[in-house]
């Protein structure tokens, strides 16, 4: 779950049809640039491209049973 | 809350549904998790995948040690479609899951607004584009 905002802007980030290391590579519609969860870290950094460097950070998630999760959060929404 | 630092831990399911997507247009079981052709012009170092893309990796290489020969599947941006447009079903609606259900989700709760998406489903999509409040969050799997 990761932050897509970056100075003032709003990325749209899907998958690049790339992985490593047995991880997804994304990237970003607007640059193109490519993100990726570098083992160790806590969120996305940009590999190569226009971002380069630069850091998308990560929102406190957690894969989980529906159960167990709705029975904390009862207010929660799920995708359809 | 416990937290998912890494999102390697969803990918074995992606990768199967990732290999059934390449499976339907190769026949060689080591083409299928191959690496895309890796080109050196001048100093860039460059990445084809399977749609004829190039992706410039040099950057990827010198700075985080990352191996241009690694990248694999290279299926190309159109391949899996992120979530853009995600719906959802409210506490109360008809189709909300009963409490006793027991399928995973990827859930969070950001500007107290709680969420959950189906693993079944992200490990298809990979990424959904979200806003939660003032918030815009990709949930990836």
């Amino acid at each position: 779950m990761y932050s897509r905002e970056i100075d003032d802007d709003v990325l749209t980030l899907a998958s690049s049809g790339w992985t490593y290391d047995f991880t997804f590579v994304l990237y970003d519609n607007q640059t193109e640039s490519l993100w990726y969860h570098l083992q160790g870290t806590t969120g996305l950094t940009c590999i190569s491209g226009f971002y380069q460097d630069r850091f998308l950070p990560e929102f406190e998630s957690v894969k989980t049973r529906w159960s167990t999760w709705v029975a904390e959060n009862p207010d929660t929404r799920i995708m359809r | 809350m416990m937290r998912m630092r890494d999102m390697r831990i969803g990918m074995p399911g992606t990768l199967v549904v990732l290999l059934g997507i390449v499976a339907g247009c190769t026949t060689g079981a080591d083409e299928i998790a191959g690496a895309g052709d890796v080109a050196e012009e001048g100093d860039k170092i460059f990445i084809t995948d399977r749609s004829g893309k190039s992706w410039e990796v040099s950057h990827a290489k010198e700075a985080y040690g990352l191996q241009p020969e690694l990248f694999q599947f290279g299926l190309g941006p159109d391949a899996i479609r992120p979530i853009n447009n995600a719906r959802f079903h409210e506490p109360g609606d008809a189709g909300y899951p009963g409490s006793e259900e027991t399928f995973l989700v990827l859930a969070t709760r950001i500007s107290d607004d709680a969420r959950a998406y189906r693993i079944t489903t992200m490990s298809r999509n990979e990424v959904a584009n979200e806003v939660f409040g003032d918030n815009h969050v990709a949930p990836a799997y």
